[in-house]
């Protein structure tokens, strides 16, 4: 039986010159699908059953980690990189091989002469590789409403968050704005080495508290870029050793 | 050369002094006149002076080295004074006013110690001038590190080796464009690597490297990427920092095009705005994801901080979200022309 495999890669020429090294070194490999980007590549994927995925790892729509969490269990994965990124981590968590671009056909037939092995054998479970993948994302950008603009501003350049009716203003950025998410939302997805909420209206940038004060009466304060705001009961236990 | 804070003011000199004042003294004692008498004061309180100031020595602070200065004048006229007086008695001279002894040798020691206290001031002022100079030079090498750093976040090793493995396959299907892809690469290398030591490049050069970038970029990802440049040849030869409008090509293209399925297109625009030069890039990619890993940003962030040492509030950086999609990044910089021949 003829092996079958897909190519996913968005370089055209990198997509044909893969192809046509393929053809060189393994005649008997059918290439039924080449995708140009992640989300071609689970189609084919789904659609045409191959034995066989090389999978580009930075591609638009979706990467090829993430491609190859829905090939988990149903084909075999070599990677694609151009830098040594994931690719040791994908070999571990049971891809068959990683390649690096460019292409040296010395160490691709290796990869082919493995795969030609692999084949007798049931594919390696990916899932493990998913998770890794899905590591917390803390925010990095906040865009916030500036007038009529949309501001990106990068997240350590602020210095707090404040609720303020509707909405919650940013402090410290030198300019006004505001955004649409709540303390509440943002404490949960805001770096926490880097940020730490005070109140149920306030999180501030640990690396931009200016003083924290204490008054006889066990109340706590903070400032913030010349903004004065008040820790509540709840959080204060997070400043004690300060 | 660098003068110890009390350089004129040495052991030996106030010994030798002191030596001195003694053989006066000796002088005055055999030869008993009002003229000796003057002269031994006056080298005694010149010596005793000497030893003030190099007893403060020991604390180079300008407030010590005042008081210092005000106490050995003091105490060498004060006693200079009682000294001119015994050897005036012994002479058998009628006593002057009181007081006046000690103004004839402070004033005589004041004309003494002058010299030594203008050279110490000048070597003073050397020293400042040497610390501000050595200020400057830690300010620049910050400087200098955040543009190397702009370097390193710059070639991207994705870039690099992508290219690379373009050109591999071309060279053997279509050596033509390889040759002109190799090229672009050998412009944009070259363009990017010399620039990092340089504090201000011009417009042009670095239009030129954006474009290099672009044309590669282009052949890479085939028809998925357009690019328009717009810029007046008179803001040619406006500086800006090296590297600072690729980092923003190159982010519209990291960040919302390379990744977007059917990619895009980015323009680039120079525009004069009063004596500002505003730069703008805008994309129709997919925006900044709002999280993401921890390598992003890089360059941007290394912008922001070259942009504040180099011009501080006169220059912006703003990265706008697009109502209709991508991001719009508009630099912001003093107008300043490079003078011709640099």
């Amino acid at each position: 039986m003829k092996a079958r495999a897909i190519i996913a890669e968005d370089e055209p020429l990198l997509r044909a010159r893969l192809r046509e090294a393929l053809a060189a070194l393994w005649p008997d490999l059918e290439i039924v699908a080449e995708a140009e980007d992640g989300l071609a590549a689970v189609i084919a994927l789904n659609q045409l059953r191959p034995d066989i995925a090389f999978l580009d790892i930075r591609m638009p729509g979706a990467s090829g980690m993430e491609v190859a969490r829905s090939a988990s269990g149903l084909c075999h994965v070599v990677f694609l990189t151009a830098y040594d990124d994931y690719a040791i981590q994908a070999f571990d968590a049971g891809a068959v091989d990683y390649l690096l671009k460019p292409l040296d056909l010395a160490r691709l037939a290796t990869a082919v002469t493995r795969l030609q092995q692999r084949l007798l054998q049931a594919p390696a479970d990916l899932s493990l590789l998913a998770q890794r993948l899905q590591e917390p994302g803390w925010l990095r950008w906040i865009h916030a409403a500036c007038g009529l603009q949309m501001r990106i501003i990068p997240v350590e350049e602020i210095a707090g968050f404040v609720a303020e009716a509707k909405y919650t203003r940013l402090l410290g950025i030198g300019f006004d704005a505001h955004i649409r998410k709540t303390i509440k939302e943002l404490a949960a997805s805001l770096e926490p080495e880097r940020f730490c909420q005070i109140s149920r209206g306030a999180v501030v940038n640990l690396g931009r508290v200016e003083k924290l004060t204490r008054d006889g009466s066990g109340g706590m304060r903070l400032w913030v870029e010349g903004t004065e705001l008040v820790v509540t009961q709840p959080y204060q236990h997070l400043f004690k050793q300060m | 050369m660098i003068h110890h804070p009390y350089a004129p003011f040495t052991a030996a000199a106030s010994l030798t002094a002191l030596l001195m004042a003694l053989l006066a003294f000796a002088l005055a004692w055999c030869w008993p006149a009002g003229f000796s008498a003057d002269l031994a004061a006056l080298l005694l309180a010149y010596a005793l002076a000497l030893g003030t100031l190099q007893l403060a020595r020991r604390w180079p602070a300008p407030a010590v080295m005042l008081a210092a200065l005000v106490a050995a004048l003091g105490l060498g006229a004060w006693v200079g004074g009682l000294v001119a007086e015994y050897l005036r008695q012994h002479a058998q001279l009628a006593s002057r006013p009181p007081g006046r002894n000690q103004l004839y040798v402070l004033l005589a020691l004041c004309l003494l110690l002058l010299p030594g206290v203008v050279r110490r001031w000048l070597s003073w002022r050397e020293q400042a001038l040497l610390a501000a100079q050595a200020e400057r030079h830690a300010a620049e090498r910050t400087l200098l590190e955040a543009q190397l750093a702009a370097l390193q976040g710059q070639i991207e090793p994705h870039f690099l080796f992508n290219t690379l493995a373009n050109v591999q396959y071309l060279l053997r299907r279509d050596a033509p464009l390889a040759d002109q892809m190799l090229a672009r690469l050998l412009a944009y290398l070259r363009a990017t690597l010399p620039e990092i030591r340089q504090v201000e490049v011009r417009l042009g050069e670095e239009l030129e490297r954006v474009r290099a970038y672009l044309d590669i970029m282009q052949i890479r990802m085939g028809e998925r990427l357009t690019f328009r440049i717009e810029c007046p040849p008179e803001l040619e030869a406006a500086q800006l920092p090296p590297l600072a409008l690729a980092t923003l090509v190159e982010n519209a293209l990291k960040h919302g095009l390379e990744g977007k399925p059917g990619g895009g297109s980015v323009t680039i625009a120079a525009v004069q705005a009063d004596a500002q030069l505003r730069l703008s890039v805008a994309d129709d990619g997919l925006g900044f994801h709002e999280t993401g890993s921890r390598q992003g940003g890089v360059g941007l962030r290394n912008l922001r901080q070259r942009l504040l040492a180099l011009y501080g509030a006169k220059g912006e950086l703003v990265l706008e979200a697009k109502p209709e999609g991508g991001v719009l990044a508009t630099l912001c910089l003093p107008l300043v022309h490079a003078k011709d021949g640099v």
